[in-house]
């Protein structure tokens, strides 16, 4: 009986040495060859549900509903509940109108404004495109359009769909039933209010007149009221007690390269962590900006298109960073192999701004990342409302700023957004005014 | 078959399987570590094609493992390092050296050349074992981690003990702390070099590139036109681009190969993998 228990123990501790031996050769990627470990790579990709940033490449910024009167338009931003429904349908009237272009042809301004006017969708997105890029984000074959760039679409309630850029529109006819619903449907849901929005030429706040030498691009839309949102508190998932956070940032390095257990790296006197890898230099400042500058050719990326590897790469990243935030294209680029995206944070549907810099910015050169920055940040949306000055006020405030040294000021874009100062400080919506300056003849 | 016997096959099954699994993962490190006398004999005739001599009794019979360390400037910032070395009043100059009335302190990168102006107290009795208990504990003082620090090399001319201390890490001397210091029984009359003090290793060390490998990529780089030979070549660690300050710093393993007339390089060992 003794001897039977003494094998037991024995045979219990050769069959646990065992799986420690094998635990070492199966685990310990240095023995295996590079890629080839099945459970690193399984331990190493856990995949979080986020925001991807691949389905909303092309996702408009948002989506007004006209429903033919001037005090019932509705506007949809991307956190409104019936934005991903209504795009959804946008999309699939867009797609069926793309497959034959051939009626496409180029109509003026005065008809642009009609089918805005009329009983329409307006999807307004927040850079200017061209129909190749679209037609990519769509993953449909490129277009054949009579336009060289847009950054508004609309789509009329008979299906015709039109796109508009900075002074060109063109019109392609097509027939579908699908988007009077929505516009009925809209009209029902808001029966109870009158939402007036007019666009900046509705009241030909896009003509010189007289006095006046301040002029609204076309599109802009003047709100009635001010814009309220709660609040936001933008945090640095990267920063600790004033310093760069390593372990914060450790699941992050794989995706640049780095490895962190060999990587050179080193600290410059402002705080900011450095790793430098064969294939480029991973740079993290304590204010959570990241920037990578490749060395040689860059990081080989996975995927489709130039677009669908980028807006990949971002989804990596974030989901490392456990960054859950709305990502909306602002800049798009295609180029002799080389591709340029930019883009901003949303949250509550409006987007975030920093000074001098956008919250993503990447390139790719035949089909490598050559260069990436990102602005780290969470934002934590609070139960305080807050409030942005009025639209006339806000105006006025920016004009009073520029008067004296601009003979003629023209506003190219005002629209609400939240400003990071990357102070970790709560955030209220405001106002985003872009000016194109006209310097005193 | 009862349950006894086949207890026993068991235990004789997974006896074999461990051997087997433990010689496997010996044989695996074993590898990592030694060199094969064919690749050695290429990587010779390789160098002699660059002009580059290698007596293969210079190469090191084992090759350490050892994992890269990370550490931190002594020079937390020129201005606190100023403070620390010159006391609270001090000035600075257009060129960016400080001084008080009676000590200077240039920094230039990770490096700093500090130097007394006060008359030198000269003993001709000084000892080397004084001097060197002085300057280690001048230096604790002043915040510098000597713990596995080593004099290599001393001398002494009227009374002034003139040494090269070396900092080591993990068994292995860390090229970029070495400092040159000058000492009486006065006090310390010049000190100058770089230092990181080494954090506390967390990781396991691994192995490193061979050593083939290294001469290989050494030959490669060396551009010299006249023949030399390699005097030395020896395992350690650094800090790369030290002409750039750096507040902390990983310590990467590098192989240093010294030529015959003196020049001295130091090659990245971290293995590809």
């Amino acid at each position: 009986m003794k001897k039977e228990r003494i094998k037991s123990i024995i045979l219990i501790m050769l069959i646990i040495t065992n799986l420690v031996l094998a635990e070492k050769i199966l685990v310990n990627e240095k023995l295996w060859l590079s890629g080839y470990n099945f459970f690193v790579i399984t331990r190493n990709n856990r995949k979080k549900n986020t925001v991807s940033v691949t389905e909303s490449l092309s996702m408009p910024e948002k989506i007004i509903v006209n429903t033919g009167y001037q005090s019932s338009r509705f506007i949809y931003t991307r956190a409104s509940e019936n934005f991903a429904s209504i795009n959804g349908t946008a999309s699939e009237v867009i797609k069926s109108a793309f497959r034959d272009t051939k009626s496409a042809l180029q109509i003026s301004r005065d008809d642009w404004y009609s089918a805005l006017t009329a009983k329409s969708l307006y999807l307004s997105f927040s850079c200017s495109l061209t129909p190749d890029i679209y037609a990519s984000f769509l993953g449909i074959s490129a277009l054949e359009v009579p336009i060289s760039e847009f950054s508004d679409i609309v789509i009329g309630e008979n299906g015709n769909v039109y796109l508009g850029g900075s002074n060109s529109y063109c019109k392609i006819s097509a027939s579908s039933s699908l988007i009077s619903p929505i516009i009925q449907s809209a009209a029902e849901e808001h029966s109870d209010e009158e939402s007036v929005i007019n666009y900046s030429f509705d009241l030909n706040f896009d003509k010189n007149s007289g006095d006046e030498s301040t002029v609204l691009s076309p599109m802009i839309l003047i709100y009635s009221e001010p814009v309220t949102a709660f609040t936001v508190i933008p945090q640095n998932p990267a920063e600790k007690d004033g310093q760069v956070n390593e372990k914060a940032l450790s699941g992050v390095l794989p995706i640049f390269g780095v490895n962190k257990s060999s990587a050179r790296s080193y600290t410059e006197a402002d705080g900011t962590l450095v790793y430098v890898e064969n294939n480029g230099i991973l740079k993290i400042s304590p204010s959570g900006i990241l920037t990578f500058t490749a060395r040689g050719n860059g990081i080989k990326l996975q995927g489709g298109s130039d677009s669908s590897k980028i807006a990949s790469f971002i989804d990596s990243v974030n989901r490392k960073m456990d960054i859950d935030a709305d990502i909306c294209l602002t800049f798009a680029s295609i180029s002799d192999g080389t591709a340029h995206f930019e883009f901003d944070y949303g949250i509550e549907g409006y987007p975030v701004k920093y000074k001098d810099a956008c919250a993503f910015s990447a390139t790719v050169k035949n089909g490598y990342l050559t260069e990436y920055s990102q602005i780290l940040r969470i934002f934590n949306v609070t139960d305080n409302l807050g409030t942005s000055p009025d639209f006339i006020q806000a105006l006025d405030n920016v004009i009073a700023s520029y008067r004296g040294s601009l003979q003629e000021m023209r506003i190219t874009k005002m629209y609400p957004a939240f400003f990071d100062g990357l102070s970790n400080e709560e955030i209220s919506i405001d106002w985003n005014i872009d000016v194109d300056n006209v310097l005193a003849q | 078959m009862n349950s006894s016997r086949i207890k026993t096959i068991l235990i004789i099954l997974f006896l074999f399987t461990d051997i087997f699994l433990a010689l496997s993962i010996l044989t695996a490190k074993k590898e990592e570590t030694s060199i094969s006398p064919e690749v050695m004999d290429a990587a010779v005739q390789i160098l002699g094609e660059h002009n580059i001599l290698l007596d293969k009794s210079v190469i090191p019979a084992k090759l350490p493992r050892a994992s890269v360390l990370q550490a931190d400037n002594v020079i937390s910032d020129y201005e606190s390092f100023a403070k620390t070395m010159l006391g609270d009043s001090f000035s600075q100059r257009g060129d960016g050296t400080f001084f008080n009335g009676t000590s200077e302190l240039a920094l230039s990168g990770d490096s700093f050349h500090f130097k007394s102006a006060k008359s030198s107290d000269n003993s001709e009795n000084y000892t080397l074992s004084e001097a060197e208990k002085s300057v280690f504990s001048y230096l604790k003082e002043f915040g510098f981690n000597v713990t596995d620090a080593k004099v290599i090399s001393s001398s002494s001319e009227g009374g002034i003990w003139r040494m090269k201390i070396r900092g080591f890490a993990q068994g292995l001397p860390v090229y970029s702390s070495e400092l040159d210091v000058s000492v009486s029984v006065g006090g310390i009359l010049s000190l100058s070099g770089s230092w990181f003090n080494p954090r506390d290793s967390i990781g396991e060390d691994s192995a490193l590139k061979g050593i083939t490998g290294i001469l290989v990529d050494f030959a490669s780089s060396y551009d010299g036109i006249k023949q030399k030979s390699i005097k030395s070549i020896e395992s350690g660690y650094s800090v790369f681009d030290s002409a750039t300050y750096h507040r902390s710093a990983s310590l990467i393993p590098v192989t240093k190969i010294v030529l015959s007339d003196g020049d001295e390089y130091f090659m990245d060992s971290r293995s590809a993998e």
